[in-house]
């Protein structure tokens, strides 16, 4: 037996952060930490795609939730931003040559609210002085004069036509089929019969006098309706020349106002344009003035039409705008065009165009949350499209997917320079990464946020600052060295890591104001270790039930769990049970049952389908392991079955694998097992012992049971050596240590684990191939020797009865 | 002095014709007569000069648009007729029951204006559209001719003219009391609102007609409004009216702006229909 293993010393069961390491007795003394923690490598890329310019340098930042990267991207943001220029405002105005695609006008940021005043007034303006002019004396002379010249001129008409028809003697009569013409004698039209007394050749002469008439006539009628027309003309010129006066000295002054900003004068000589070409507008009624009143239509003319909708306003605003969308959908993305519903229609204008995210941010930054994105329909795509043709077009589902074909506003798109930042973690960036290809040439800097961070020396520098800052940032009362060392411990432990600390500031900050809870409740000015100690127990209590409720089972026998004593083919395995924020381990007992077979050894939890690949695959590997190291002359002739017994969920993992060739092989060699040990570890099949995960949890679970039965000399956990650097036992589990109950042992071979849970040793292969007598594997051999000379002679039995 | 008699009008009679398009007056006929609680009778005139035009051989119609000439074809010309005359009964009595009146129709074949003249007599208020009778724009000839030698109340109303604002032309006349009560009932209680235009030649006179009209009507009601202005002639009203939205004018026979004029320059000088007291 080769030197019996030692459990490890208690000092490395947990690194240990005492207050006595560090030279402040507050964190009020220290200066909180600006920077994040352990994230440099996030920041510098964070700043390197802020700094970029050229298309697709958009920032996918990655990492697990709750390690601030979001409130670090943001303060980054914010930092940069403050430096950054202004960018313009745009607003939307009517676009007089197509209604329907009103026009973006880019003008220096806050003169977007000007403009719109400026346009307001100047219509409030027309809306007094047009009026005024069309109710003034001169207008009013003159187009009476045009009135009456052309009424004059048709009745003219008219009374030329009655003379010249008098003068011939005929007379010109309304009847219900128009006018008239007929031979009158003294006034009146000539009797029939009398018509008929006539001579023919006097008939004739009246018919000739009448027909003689008809070019006359036609002339007088042809130029009616052209004197109608050239009456209207006048009066439309009339009006022009009456509004444009009205109209001049106001639209004038703006022009000359916004004389720097071509696209601006030219909206405002189209708005001169149209008022003049529309003066009747500012003559209707006030009530009437309001298109939801008077049912106005896309294109339809009213006062609306004028107004000047601010899209993008960044009036007051300092340096670039830093937006963050928590609701991503395509409308908050990419802004709208609202509707408002009258009698039943829906009705739109350019007032009703309504700013999504990227407009609020263009200029600046916008902070997304992929995931969220990713679940709102249609709007990931939207959002490549606006960042790969840099403009920013509205388009609503309906238009997209083709749903609404009714006549709607197309705005003009407005040009875009932004700069995206997708939060999301590893998985997601993982899966756009492989299935979307623009992922790639739109989010060129990808920042990698750590989960955790070397932790350095025992009492490392940084972390005391950053709970400052936390304290500060949150409005927490100091902390004392005891408390910001116990938060060290538990920011190792979350990290899974004696040597790293955890990047999770969330979960510091919410220990921290959970101890400060405790802290208060117990009247203290400053939060010490012991507060902290109890918000962690509160925590575990809080979330206990499930955990509870198994200890419970075991002590009272129902789950099957031995502490003491030494069986053949069973042995103590250690699970992790997980269900949202909670982890917790417990025992779980592993047996194993074997007898003359050529079946191998049987998975049952693969069988009835409870196991995962990677469980199945380190019950394959122990195969391997087996076959090549045991008997290797003769054929391997065993039945096993491999069995975690009560357990009725999943398994999943190959942690379990140490423990499963320890209870086949016991079972094989018909050697019996400590039970006062329990077993965690992987093995490969040189049976050499691999890492685990959850390794603190999987020891404080088998400690617990060895607590709640009372404890026993010899209890204690074998985990793999290259576990110990994660260890950060429960200060309990450390105290049995201390005190010799409890041990940790780390076996680096199956061989090693074997002897220290049977007391026997393994032994080695001498030169002649065979192990020891006396050995454990000696034993195991033996027993699968004999299973093969059985099997050989069962073979020839059968061969002699076929015969 | 004023004439203390009351506006009493118990038939409204509408005067159409051939040429009448559309209602012909017969709308507003029929909303004067439910506001004045009187009967509505329709006359339609055929005059025998229309009804010899249809038989005359060398008779033509002028083509509506291009002013060519075509015979008259008898048959066809009788049919329009009736149908005229059957459209405007329908129309008289459409609008009489929508008014809640009491209506009549009559035909008569006669020379128009002494059509006119007969029915005037049996009624209280005449009532002319303007394109009836006519062939040119401004007050007919025969309605011109009637409205002089009518010697009752005359209402002139301009084709597509609402009764929607009532204007009084208020002056020291004889009348006066009566041309009142007779914008008072067209207004019914401010709807429409009524608006006096009280006149006068001199200041003193247009003091003495509104002290007048103050003792006849209470003046703080809030759909009545006052406009003093001093006139003497109807020119002088015509620009007065034309800066008010002066709706139907409301004015007596005898005022003293009238002198000298004709309904036809009344007619010309207001901005819309005309209701002419008498």
């Amino acid at each position: 037996m080769s030197e019996p293993l030692r459990p490890i010393d208690p000092d490395a069961l947990r690194r240990a952060c005492p207050a006595t390491s560090f030279a402040f007795t507050s964190t009020e003394e220290l200066t909180p930490l600006d920077a994040s923690l352990g994230q440099a490598r996030a920041v510098e890329a964070l700043r390197f795609g802020v700094a970029m310019r050229g298309d697709g340098y958009n920032i996918i930042a990655v990492g697990a939730d709750a390690t601030g990267k979001g409130a670090i991207v943001r303060e980054l943001l914010a930092e940069v931003a403050r430096d950054r220029p202004t960018p313009s405002d745009y607003c939307y105005v009517h676009n007089f040559e197509d209604a329907r695609s009103p026009i973006a006008l880019e003008l220096p940021a806050s003169r977007g609210v000007e403009l719109t005043r400026d346009v307001a007034k100047l219509i409030e303006e027309a809306r007094a002085s047009i009026p005024a002019v069309f109710e003034g004396d001169d207008y009013r002379t003159r187009r009476q004069a045009i009135d009456e010249r052309v009424k004059r001129e048709q009745e003219q008409a008219i009374r030329n036509l009655r003379t010249l028809a008098r003068e011939q003697g005929i007379a010109i009569l309304p009847t219900p089929m128009g006018i008239a013409l007929a031979p009158m004698r003294d006034g009146e039209v000539m009797d029939p019969e009398e018509f008929e007394k006539l001579p023919v050749a006097e008939r004739e002469a009246i018919e000739e006098k009448i027909d003689a008439l008809q070019e006359p006539m036609s002339a007088a009628f042809r130029a009616m309706p052209r004197l109608e027309r050239e009456r209207r003309e006048q009066v439309r010129a009339l009006d022009r020349e009456f509004t444009a006066l009205a109209v001049q000295e106001p639209i004038d002054a703006l022009v000359q106002r916004y004389a720097t900003l071509p696209a601006v004068v030219r909206h405002l000589e189209a708005v001169r344009a149209d008022i003049i070409e529309r003066g009747a507008l500012f003559l209707a009624p006030r009530e009437h003035e309001r298109p939801e009143e008077d049912g106005e239509a896309v294109d339809g003319a009213s006062l609306r039409r004028y107004e000047v909708n601010v899209i993008i306003d960044h009036s007051g605003a300092a340096g670039a705008p830093v937006v963050y969308e928590d609701n991503p959908t395509l409308a908050n993305l990419l802004g709208r065009v609202e509707h408002r519903s009258q009698l039943g229609a829906l009705l739109t204008d350019l007032t009703l165009i309504r700013a999504g995210a990227l407009h609020r941010a263009r200029g600046g930054y916008l902070v997304l949350d992929a995931r969220r994105l990713l679940r709102e329909p249609l709007a990931w795509d939207a959002l490549k499209r606006a960042l790969s043709s840099a403009r920013i077009r509205i388009e609503s589902a309906g238009e997209i997917l083709n749903l609404i074909s009714t006549v709607s506003l197309e705005p003009a798109p407005i040009p875009l320079e932004i700069k995206v930042v997708l939060l999301g973690d590893r998985m997601l960036h993982a899966l756009l990464d492989a299935y979307d290809p623009d992922v790639d040439e739109l989010f060129k800097v990808v920042a990698d946020f750590e989960d955790d961070t070397p932790r350095g020396p025992c009492a490392p520098e940084e972390f005391p600052r950053l709970v400052a800052a936390l304290a500060r940032r949150h409005g927490l009362r100091p902390f004392d060295a005891s408390a910001v060392g116990r938060l060290i411990e538990r920011s190792a432990r979350r990290a899974g890591d004696s040597d790293r600390l955890s990047t999770h500031v969330e979960d510091t900050t919410d220990l921290m104001r959970e101890g400060e809870h405790f802290a208060t409740a117990a009247g203290r000015a400053v939060v010490t270790a012991e507060d902290i100690i109890a918000a962690e127990r509160a925590r575990v209590h809080r979330l206990g039930r499930v955990r509870e409720r198994l200890r419970e089972e075991i002590n009272h026998g129902a789950i099957l769990i031995a502490t003491r004593g030494a069986v053949v083919g069973q042995i103590n395995g250690l699970a992790v049970y997980g269900h949202g924020t909670v982890a917790f381990g417990k025992p779980t007992r592993i047996t194993a049952r074997v007898r003359l077979g050529r079946g191998g050894v049987i998975d049952i939890e693969r069988e009835v389908k409870l196991g995962g690949p990677l469980h199945s695959k380190g019950v394959l590997i122990l195969q391997g392991f087996l076959a090549a190291r045991y008997a290797l002359d003769v054929p391997l002739t065993l039945s096993a079955s491999l069995v975690l017994e009560q357990s009725y969920g999943g398994v999943e993992g190959d942690s379990a694998s140490l423990a499963e060739a320890c209870a086949l092989l016991s079972a094989i060699a018909e050697l019996p097992i400590r039970q006062e040990l329990a077993v965690t570890g992987s093995i490969n099949q040189r049976g050499e012992v691999q890492p685990i995960g959850g390794v603190n949890e999987k020891i404080e679970g088998f400690h617990e049971v060895c607590v709640d039965r009372g404890m026993a000399p010899g209890q204690g956990v074998l985990i793999p050596p290259s576990n110990v650097r994660h260890l950060m036992l429960a200060d309990e589990v450390v105290a049995s240590a201390r005190a010799g109950a409890f041990s940790v042992f780390t076996p680096r071979t199956v061989d090693e684990a074997l002897e220290l849970l049977t007391g026997v040793p393994a032994g080695a292969r001498d030169v002649d191939g065979r192990y020891p007598e006396g050995s454990f594997n000696r034993a195991v051999e033996d027993r699968l020797i004999a299973f093969a000379r059985s099997a050989a002679a069962f073979g020839r039995d059968d061969a002699k009865d076929r015969q | 002095m004023t004439d203390s008699a009351g506006f009493t009008v118990r038939r409204v009679l509408v005067a159409l014709d051939a040429s009448t398009r559309d209602s012909g007056g017969i709308d507003p006929a029929a909303l004067l007569a439910a506001r004045l609680g009187a009967e509505l009778a329709g006359l339609f005139i055929e005059d025998v000069n229309v009804s010899r035009l249809a038989r005359l051989p060398a008779a033509r119609h002028v083509q509506p648009g291009t002013g060519r000439l075509i015979h008259v074809d008898e048959s066809t010309f009788r049919r329009e007729l009736d149908s005229l005359v059957e459209r405007l009964r329908a129309r008289l009595a459409s609008a009489s029951d929508t008014a809640g009146v009491r209506w009549s129709y009559q035909i008569e074949r006669s020379p128009v204006r002494a059509a006119l003249l007969r029915a005037a007599e049996e009624a209280d208020l005449l009532v002319i559209e303007v394109a009836t009778l006519a062939l040119e724009r401004g007050l007919p000839r025969e309605a011109e001719r009637a409205a002089h030698a009518c010697p009752r109340s005359l209402f002139l109303v301009q084709r597509g003219a609402p009764l929607d604002a009532i204007t009084l032309v208020y002056g020291l006349t004889p009348a006066r009391a009566r041309t009142l009560e007779a914008a008072r009932r067209l207004s019914r209680a401010g709807t429409p609102r009524l608006r006096v235009l009280i006149h006068g030649r001199t200041a003193d006179e247009l003091r003495a007609a509104e002290a007048d009209l103050r003792a006849q009507i209470d003046v703080s009601e809030p759909w009545l409004s006052m406009i003093p202005v001093e006139l003497t002639t109807l020119e002088q009203l015509a620009r007065a009216l034309q800066g008010l939205d002066a709706g139907t004018l409301v004015i007596g026979a005898d005022d003293s702006l009238l002198c000298g004029s004709g309904p036809r320059r009344l007619f010309e000088a207001a901005p819309g229909n005309v209701l002419l007291v008498r």
